[in-house]
């Protein structure tokens, strides 16, 4: 567009000028001011709009997708030619040992590349895990502010039990109902902090799925990460010590691939380490799960290695970090 | 607090979080902004992403002279305009469409015209609404100089760097967009009032 446009209709030089006056903030005439002051005024109204739930989230989740595309994207190899002309012996010699050569390079750079690309699609896996775990991490800190430093928790069921079922399970909601430990963190979902995709690995699942809100749980299936236990007499906060575990990747005791050994990190990442997130709200990763106060372990409650739970312990002092499953 | 251009930079550095803050900070206007432009709740949502996507792609090669803002909006628009055109609805012909005779500019004059001026507070859901109509039918010219003016509140500098057009341009476009507006704002009001509603 040029500055010689045709325009079908303008305003008079006064009008123009208190409009001109108006964007660029200086004093105009009164009455074409107050005029020109009522349009704008009409046009703000016109345009005023309240934000769709869950903008935020669905712009981050898009970013992330958009990272994710471009750590995976995948090189396909260049296709050979298939010319079927028939060539003299020789040739066809000279031909098929270039051929050999070329597919033990071809092997080769495949014995090279395979490992590398899968550590590059680990390493994507673990960099949107830590970025989702970020945005979590960020609505934690959003929730604890506007309730005077408390943790997201949900009424203490009737039953107590902070145990995730087995597959089939459905919880039911409510005080008088049973759900897990992991319902403590629907309050972050249901009021807006963040969106229920949140609750799980990009580095487990597809990704994409949401929770399944009516169920009061996070269904076993699609739970990525173990929360702090907020059913136990003294619920933690965000403290913003970072010695205060509040989450981090699945606890790897529990569920349909559960190991035996404490000192497993979660499958999340196939047991090479874990994220976790602090009171500080940071998160870091680690490569081993006693990292809690005085490097305790935060798969446990307590210090007995306790290995068959029924889902009513609970921890004796918050300074035991206990990542229920 | 940090700036913009700050949270731009420590993002393309690899800290996370910082787009979400950009993403707060702008969601209420960029969101409104889009929505009028394609005057679409999904097809402004889609838009939204899609913006910062874009940020997200060129915040490492942002440069640090400009000013995040004008940029952020240069992008929606961008964004807003192609979508327009590929869905066809592109009002392009509103610029030529003459309100006068053919061949000839008519002039408003706000305060010796008949034209009502609307009240400085609009509340009304009727009345809001005729101005969304206005807006919607208005040539995308107009309609995005108009709310990057009065919505954004933007300078006439901002706004040439936003649209990617001289200054003068953006200052005829403007005084012309106000012009249609009153004049189609005026013209819901005679209809109503020919109806036996309420003028607008």
């Amino acid at each position: 567009m040029s500055g010689e446009e045709k325009h079908p209709v303008m305003l008079c030089a006064e009008d123009a000028a208190a409009v001109d006056a108006m964007v660029e903030g200086k004093a105009g005439e009164e009455a074409r001011g107050a005029r020109v002051r009522a349009w704008a005024g009409a046009v703000r109204a016109g345009c005023a709009e309240g934000v769709p739930a869950g903008l935020l989230e669905k712009t981050l989740g898009a970013v992330q997708s958009e990272r994710m595309k471009i750590s995976g994207k995948a090189h396909g190899p260049v296709a050979a030619g298939s010319g079927e002309e028939r060539v003299p012996v020789g040739w066809m010699r000279r031909y098929w040992r270039e051929a050999s050569a070329g597919l033990v390079a071809a092997c080769i750079l495949a014995a090279v590349m395979v490992p590398m690309i899968q550590t590059a699609r680990l390493s994507a896996q673990r960099e949107a895990c830590a970025g989702n775990l970020g945005l979590v991490s960020n609505a934690l800190g959003m929730y604890a502010a506007d309730f005077s430093g408390a943790l997201p928790s949900v009424a203490v069921p009737a039953d107590g039990n902070w145990m995730p079922r087995g597959p089939g399970y459905r919880p039911t909601s409510g005080v008088a109902g049973s759900y897990s430990n992991a319902a403590n963190l629907l309050p972050l979902v249901n009021a807006s902090y963040m969106g229920s995709e949140r609750l799980m690995c990009p580095g487990r699942t597809s990704g994409g799925t949401k929770v399944d809100l009516s169920l009061g749980d996070v269904p076993e299936e699609v739970r990525g990460y173990s929360y702090v236990n907020m059913f136990g007499a003294e619920r933690p906060r965000m403290d913003g010590k970072r010695s205060t575990i509040i989450l981090a990747d699945r606890n790897p005791l529990f569920g349909s691939k559960a190991v035996e050994d404490p000192a497993a990190n979660s499958w999340n990442h196939q047991l090479r380490g874990n994220y976790v997130v602090r009171g500080d709200k940071s998160v870091s990763w680690e490569t081993t799960p006693n990292v809690g106060v005085g490097g305790d372990n935060i798969w446990t409650i307590g210090v007995e290695r306790k290995r068959v739970y029924t889902g009513t312990e609970t921890v004796r002092s918050l300074a035991d970090s206990f990542l229920a499953p | 607090m940090l700036t913009d251009e700050q949270l731009l930079m420590d993002y393309g550095r690899g800290r996370g979080d910082a787009l979400a803050e950009l993403i707060r900070r702008y969601q209420q206007e960029l969101y409104a902004f889009l929505h009028r432009y394609v005057n679409d709740q999904n097809v402004a949502e889609d838009l939204f992403q899609e913006t910062f996507v874009q940020v997200h792609r060129s915040a490492a090669r942002f440069d640090t002279e400009r000013r995040f803002r004008p940029w952020l909006f240069t992008i929606a628009a961008n964004k807003a305009r192609d979508h327009l055109r590929v869905a066809g609805r592109r009002h392009t012909q509103s610029l030529d469409q003459t309100m006068g005779k053919e061949g000839e500019t008519g002039l408003v004059d706000l305060l010796a015209s008949d034209v009502p001026t609307p009240p400085m507070e609009l509340s009304g859901e009727e009345d809001i609404a005729a101005v969304r109509k206005v807006l919607s039918e208005m040539a995308v010219i107009y309609k995005e100089v108009l709310m990057l003016s009065f919505f954004q509140q933007m300078s006439y500098k901002e706004m040439a760097e936003t649209l990617g057009v001289p200054l003068g341009t953006v200052k005829s476009r403007l005084h012309s967009a106000v012009a249609v507006f009153a004049k189609s704002y005026g013209g819901i009001g005679e209809r109503q009032e020919a109806r036996g509603g309420k003028p607008g």
